[in-house]
């Protein structure tokens, strides 16, 4: 590289800077930006998701018996009443007529 | 290009590949490239075949009550082809709304039940429930000492003065009879009935008042006009507030990817009912929509050997379930809540 050269390189370099500004600032440049950050977004979710799935190992059957059991739990020392005659003709009316009603 | 430009350019790009900042852009962009090239992959290969078969039409469809008709055909007929291919067999999705005039209730004699567990087991059956690893059982059976319960300690109401002892009768005729009951859902009896025992079995109470209903916050459980709870499982989100709400225990989470065998995989289906869940939704007793809403039993109904099962339509004074409303000696299960559940319990 001669000296001339050597100027050019040194009075290049401030366009280069305003050119890169200018795609900072465009439109073009912003979407550039969008697209390029949802991708990344997206993919570095996937992965996540894809490495945890591997990574940890869920006990299912422990998670739904987990939940069954909670309910036997709770149906223990509980006491089941009978429905007198009169409970069951106002029950029935209230069934009847909740059932014509819109949800 | 004049050369000036040409010039420029050889310089600026000179520039950036010099510069130590302009290296860590190109790695970086380089990088997250290939993490979205990656990304992609991941998410089009989906991680088994019946994700990587969920089409756009799917991920994007409304609630089932909102649909138009045109779009309940289309949904229909995408699941009809999916499930078709995935299990190897002819599947049918029904949408039969349900029928006029009808309010299923449904009655339970557990003096009669033995506790052999088959209705469990046809339900698992008709309704595609998830099998092996983890089974998920709609209906459970508890195990119960009958000394505490009942047989010759069922208590009357004498008068104004109810027996301390045994099942109170009336909900405010007294005070807590102190009752306990001790339940064992996982019982491995090698005979049934156990000496001793008798058995409460438990599924959705299909409630004309759900508090999973309220709860929901996107509305994919509502309660059907004859009286079935039911869930549009492609809008369900998963928060599982409706498992925490239900005070009878009654919901299941699909906490895997449910694991239903093709041969043991039942073709009719319903939209609302037994067709195949997905992993992250919830799922419960439907009264078997599929069946009893073209006029037939529930499949625990069809199994029970010893016939303590009673079906029908509560706006029909003639059904055997309005019967033993009338009758027999009726009980609910969390009477208190008011959440008005249309499961009985009965004693002959």
């Amino acid at each position: 590289m001669d000296k001339g050269d050597e100027k050019k390189v040194v009075s290049a370099a401030p366009d280069a800077v305003e050119n890169k500004l200018k795609q900072h600032t465009s439109r073009r440049g912003f979407l550039k930006k969008a697209v390029v950050s949802t991708v990344a977004v997206t993919a570095t979710a996937a992965l996540a998701k894809k490495a945890s799935d591997l990574i940890v190992e869920p006990d299912y059957e422990k998670a739904v018996a987990d939940e069954i059991l909670a309910g036997d739990k709770s149906l223990r020392a509980r006491e089941y009443v009978l429905m007198t005659d009169r409970e069951k003709k106002d029950y029935l009316h209230a069934l009847l007529e909740n059932s014509t009603k819109a949800d | 290009m004049s050369k000036e430009k040409r010039d420029n350019k050889g310089a600026e790009g000179e520039v950036k590949d010099l510069s130590r900042r302009g290296f860590l852009k190109k790695a970086g962009k380089g990088a997250v490239s290939t993490a979205a090239l990656a990304g992609a992959a991941t998410l089009m290969s989906g991680s088994d075949e019946a994700e990587a078969k969920a089409t756009w039409g799917e991920w994007f469809q409304t609630n089932y009550r909102l649909m138009t008709e045109e779009e309940k055909k289309a949904s229909v007929s995408r699941l009809e082809k999916r499930y078709s291919e995935q299990f190897g067999k002819r599947v049918v999705v029904d949408t039969t709304p349900p029928i006029k005039g009808v309010l299923f209730g449904y009655a339970l004699n557990i003096q009669k039940c033995i506790g052999c567990r088959r209705c469990v087991h046809a339900c698992v059956k008709e309704n595609n429930q998830s099998r092996y690893q983890t089974e998920i059982q709609w209906i459970r059976v508890i195990a119960m000492e009958k000394g505490q319960f009942y047989g010759d300690e069922i208590a009357y109401q004498e008068g104004d003065k109810p027996l301390k002892k045994g099942i109170q009768v009336g909900a405010n005729a007294g005070g807590h009879v102190g009752l306990t009951i001790e339940g064992h859902h996982y019982y491995e009896a090698e005979r049934v009935p156990e000496k001793e025992h008798f058995y409460l079995p438990m599924q959705c109470m299909q409630c004309e008042k759900p508090p999973c209903v309220k709860v929901c916050p996107v509305r994919t459980t509502y309660r059907d006009p004859d009286g079935i709870v039911v869930i549009d499982y492609n809008w369900c989100i998963g928060c599982r507030m409706c498992i925490s709400a239900c005070p009878y225990w009654a919901r299941r989470f699909n906490w895997g990817e449910p694991n239903l065998p093709r041969g043991e995989m039942n073709p009719d289906t319903h939209y609302l009912g037994n067709r195949p869940r997905m992993k992250g939704v919830v799922e419960k007793c439907t009264f078997c929509l599929q069946r009893t809403r073209k006029g037939r039993y529930t499949s625990c109904v069809e199994v029970c050997p010893v016939g303590a099962r009673k079906f029908g339509n509560l706006l029909d004074p003639n059904s055997e379930v309005r019967k033993i409303l009338d009758k027999k000696r009726v009980f609910r299960l969390k009477a208190e809540l008011q959440t008005y559940p249309k499961f009985f319990y009965f004693v002959d």
